[in-house]
């Protein structure tokens, strides 16, 4: 039995390899062709206007409002935020996972390689839930059953989707355990998750979202909970399964180093809406919202002097019970105008392409050049 | 950053003023309907046991034998005149007497659990502030108590100083009492252990030892007011069991003594006239059932509100 | 893992040998003595009495003299039934008493754990309801009541069962039933909390994302994680079976060895009430460190620790 605090060895440890950008396109290209998946739409995942409310005793929290997004074949779309941004209820929104009550999705639409999983029966979701998306949740430790063996929780959504026999199944687990990079996999099937430490635990759990090849994966926060040490080898698991396999992934963080490394694209949200959207490079070099300008600017830098403040953004998200019809972000904005409380900006496009923002200021013609 | 304060109109969510607890847990209990109800019930019961003896129709003990021969040496059925509830045999009103159970009751509960607390809180809190040995050695005595088959030992107890002085302290209820607490504080204790234990490794009372306090002042004014949440459900909550333990031994016959009416006695007395007369087992039946239910809802209804996870949620 | 079950029962011996040393010295404080009879006995039968069976002997060396013949299974004579000893009165109503306590039990679990496990599923509906409804009954009920109730409802009134006796199956159902009704309704209230508990964890919204049967979800993940916590009410509910037949006994006339106590006690028979005792507080003991093991067992964090 190995104790909670094990490490891997440098033997067993996942390779770090640094691919360019042009061999992680064409590695995803190539899964994608390979593994037979047709293309039938033009987007894996096409989220139009999706809203999704809480009704509590307190009032009706919009935690969604009207977001819109696409995620491509094979593509990782980040989806970054601060606590309560509504990032995570999106997600959970997208597999039909929202606790209801008091949760419930009250608009939109959300084609899933072309099917609106908004209008499926519950049973034919079950069916996709598992099989095509995978989950992978932020706390492994509780989000992992305590009282049954890893192999066991492994092989439930192999044995549920995919029909294969047991022995055949067997042989998946235990090669799924491989992949992501839990040495002796064998041995380990019949250990229970407390036998784990925190990042093999988390291993089991992409393992688990893996375990049925699913088309799109949505991973929530995956390494907040884990020590920053472990946090990159996770990443960089997720990164190369997912290139390996043409998976898309949904990566949920509040974390811009996480996005800028493992993203193609960005979305940025605020309470409950997308607020900028853009490719990772357009995003980090030229943001157009202040919001994404507070939050880089957030980030300790290098060269900081000792003994300075940290960067902050004044104030607190809002409400999202009767959210106002203003920009949501202005009370916490250095730029607003009187526009800015009267009327909320629509989500535009900037210069480069697949940029947009929804801000007043920085609209062409607006007071921010 | 200057934030731009003369934007108004938009709501900024201010953090909540932080209520105390006690407010918070106090707010979540009354939203609870079952507690509420609960709440009310157990008001009545400490209102009829406290002032049982004013609202009376009747002393307890007297009995209207004239009435009784003129219904043919029956007891009286309910909505009789004067006796809204009937009598019994003897003619003794059966509201009075109810009431001269309530008053008893009341006073198991609160006698019982003050045994409970002043015995399992001290032999709790030492065993877990000071682990080790005395842990040991209090867990030990503990698991002594618990083998003890309860209602037995408490038998044993009445019968054997009955005779006493002690025994003899109101009307021999004081020892029935005394003996339900005896063998009924191993869960407070075990509680409160508990809870010193967790609470005893907490940054706040590593602070509280660096800045010097001592060691009786860090339980007494910092562990015990935090700690106390599951001990005060865990009294309310062990009420039920003493009115239960209390009516089940004077149905038997231990305890309460007549003339006295502990509504278990009041159970015995009355099932001969089951089939005739239902209502002297009835009555004293619903107040029984009435009184353990109010409580267990207000007890279940505190555990909901003094629940720490539940804190912050909406 | 054998070492602390090993350990566990081990306990029991200490435990039980404090116990009775308290019965024995709280059960010789009681002022009077064995030969108080209706008929006062002149004092010198009395003392001859006394001699004979080695009552005037100081009390350290009485107790010596039962704990030596309780280690090699002597309960001693019984002092109120002069031509019977102690084993043989206990061994005529232990069976009664176990057989009484154990269908007992098995009613409670049978039917409070469905009962809470439809009610969490059920939460807020008419599963909840119904069987809310009925813990509420079994709470505030008392078990004599219960008892009378179902005497008179069913035994008298519809005549469907005895009303009390030990000679048959038909004998066994109301006593049973009064005898479970309390443990139910605890062990129901505390399956449906746990339920609802495990219902709330992550890896239940973890089991739905694989796209499991809500069937498999309910039962692969949350029943048995949520019959864990509810394995350690079953101790105190064993504990209060076990003294709490010796009431249904009296109301039924069962002749288990409930019978005898509270005679044994009024007549100071001291053979028998701490034979009585003795066998109460084993199983209460025993029981519990059962439980504690099966506990210990079916919890893989602790099995493997």
């Amino acid at each position: 039995m190995v104790g909670a605090d094990e490490e891997i060895s440098a033997a067993d440890a996942p390779t770090i390899v640094e691919l360019s950008a042009d061999d992680v396109l064409r590695a995803r290209t190539d899964a994608v062709a390979n593994a037979g998946l047709g293309r039938k739409a033009d987007h894996l995942l096409e989220v139009r206007g999706l809203s999704t409310h809480f009704f509590t005793p307190d009032g009706v929290v919009q935690a969604v409002d009207d977001v819109t997004f696409n995620v491509g074949y094979g593509e990782t779309l980040g989806l970054v935020g601060e606590s309560g941004c509504g990032k995570s209820v999106s997600a959970l929104s997208i597999a039909r996972l929202v606790p209801d009550p008091p949760g419930r999705i009250v608009s939109g639409s959300i084609l899933f390689d072309g099917i609106d999983v908004l209008k499926l029966s519950t049973e034919d979701m079950r069916k996709l839930r598992g099989k095509e998306i995978g989950f992978i949740f932020q706390d492994p430790l509780t989000s992992l059953n305590p009282t049954l063996t890893i192999g066991y929780q492994i092989g439930e959504a192999i044995k549920e989707h995919m029909g294969l026999s047991s022995k055949a199944a067997q042989e998946r687990i235990t090669e799924l355990l491989a992949k992501v990079g839990i040495p002796r996999p064998k041995d380990r099937l019949n250990d229970y998750p407390f036998q784990f430490s925190g990042g093999m635990r988390q291993r089991v759990m992409i393992a688990i979202a893996l375990s049925c090849d699913p088309k799109l994966i949505l991973a929530d926060e995956p390494t907040t909970a884990l020590d920053v040490t472990i946090q990159a080898q996770i990443l960089e698991l997720i990164q190369r399964l997912s290139s390996e396999f043409g998976t898309a992934v949904l990566l949920i963080t509040h974390d811009l180093g996480i996005a800028a490394g493992m993203c193609d694209r960005v979305n940025v949200m605020y309470a409950g809406r997308i607020v900028e959207t853009g490719t990772v490079d357009t995003l980090f070099e030229n943001p157009r919202m202040p919001y994404a300008w507070g939050l880089l600017d957030s980030l300790p830098r290098i060269d900081d002097v000792r003994g300075d403040r940290l960067r902050t953004i004044e104030g607190m998200p809002p409400l999202l019970i009767a959210p106002p019809k203003a920009c949501r972000f202005a009370p916490r904005c250095d730029y607003a105008r009187d526009i800015c409380v009267n009327s909320e900006p629509e989500l535009t496009p900037r210069a480069e392409p697949e940029h947009a923002a929804r801000c007043w200021a920085t609209e062409p013609g607006g007071w921010i050049g | 950053m200057a934030t731009n304060t003369t934007v108004v109109g938009t709501r900024v969510a201010k953090p909540k003023a932080t209520s105390g607890p006690w407010r918070e847990a106090a707010g979540r209990l009354v939203k609870n309907k079952l507690a509420v109800v609960g709440l009310v019930i157990v008001a009545l019961f400490l209102f009829c046991g406290i002032f049982g003896p004013l609202i009376a129709p009747w002393p307890y003990q007297v009995q209207d034998l004239q009435a009784v021969f003129a219904n043919g040496n029956r007891p009286l059925p309910p909505l009789s005149p004067n006796h809204i509830l009937g009598t019994d045999q003897l003619g003794r009103d059966l509201l009075s007497r109810l009431l001269d159970g309530a008053r008893i009751s009341v006073t198991v509960a609160f006698v019982v659990q003050a045994v409970i607390i002043l015995i399992g809180v001290p032999i709790g809190a030492l065993a877990g502030w000071f682990g080790g040995r005395i842990d040991n050695f209090l867990m030990r005595l503990t698991d002594v108590i618990y083998a003890f088959p309860d209602l037995l030992f408490i038998i044993l107890l009445s019968v054997a100083f009955r005779e006493t002085a002690f025994g003899q302290a109101l009307d021999g209820l004081f020892l029935v009492f005394v003996a339900i607490g005896l063998v009924g504080w191993v869960t407070v204790a075990r509680l409160t252990r508990g809870q010193l234990l967790s609470l005893k490794e907490t940054e706040f009372v590593e602070a509280a030892k660096a800045i010097g306090v001592s060691d009786r002042k860090i339980v007494t004014r910092h562990l015990l007011p935090n700690g106390m949440g599951p001990i005060i459900v865990a009294v309310t909550l062990g009420i039920p069991v003493a009115i239960l333990a209390e009516a089940t031994l004077a149905y038997i016959g231990i305890g309460v003594q007549p003339p006295r009416a502990s509504w278990g006695s009041l159970i015995a007395e009355g099932q001969k006239f089951i089939r005739s007369e239902p209502h002297l087992v009835l009555f004293p039946a619903i107040f029984i059932a009435l009184a353990l239910i109010g409580f267990t809802f207000l007890g279940d209804g505190l555990r909901d509100a003094l629940d720490p996870k539940l804190k912050g949620k909406q | 893992m054998i070492a602390y079950i090993g350990r566990r029962f081990l306990w029991i011996i200490p435990v039980l040998f404090t116990v009775s040393i308290i019965t024995f010295f709280l059960m010789h404080a009681v002022p009077g003595g064995p030969w108080d009879r209706d008929k006062r006995l002149p004092q010198a039968t009395q003392d001859r009495l006394n001699a004979k069976y080695g009552l005037d002997q100081p009390i350290y060396i009485q107790y010596a003299t039962w704990a030596g013949k309780f280690i090699q299974g002597d309960l001693g004579p019984s002092y109120r039934y002069t031509d019977r000893t102690v084993n043989e009165i206990v061994a005529d109503g232990f069976l009664t008493t176990v057989q009484l306590g154990i269908m007992a039990f098995i009613l409670s679990v049978l039917v409070g754990i469905p009962l809470g496990i439809f009610a969490a599923l059920g939460h807020n509906r008419g599963p909840d309801y119904v069987s809310t409804s009925v813990s509420i009954i079994g709470i505030a009920t008392p078990s004599f009541v219960l008892s009378i109730l179902l005497i008179v409802f069913f035994a008298v009134q519809l005549g469907w069962f005895p009303t009390g006796g030990w000679k048959g199956p038909q004998y066994w159902v109301l006593p049973t039933i009064a005898l479970a009704g309390f443990p139910i309704a605890v062990i129901a209230r505390y399956t449906r909390a746990s339920m609802l508990e495990v219902t709330r964890k992550d890896y239940i919204r973890t089991a739905h994302s694989k796209g499991l049967r809500d069937q498999a979800v309910v039962s692969r993940h949350m029943i048995r994680n949520a019959l864990i916590p509810v394995v350690t009410i079953l101790g105190p509910t064993l504990a209060f079976l076990v003294t709490g037949s010796f009431i249904i006994e009296r109301i039924f006339g069962i002749p288990g060895i409930g019978q005898f106590y509270i005679t044994a006690i009024s007549t100071r028979d001291y053979s028998l009430l701490m034979a009585m005792t003795m066998l109460y507080a084993f199983a209460v003991a025993f029981l519990n460190v059962v439980v504690d093991v099966l506990y210990a067992y079916i919890d893989p964090r602790i099995r493997y620790s």
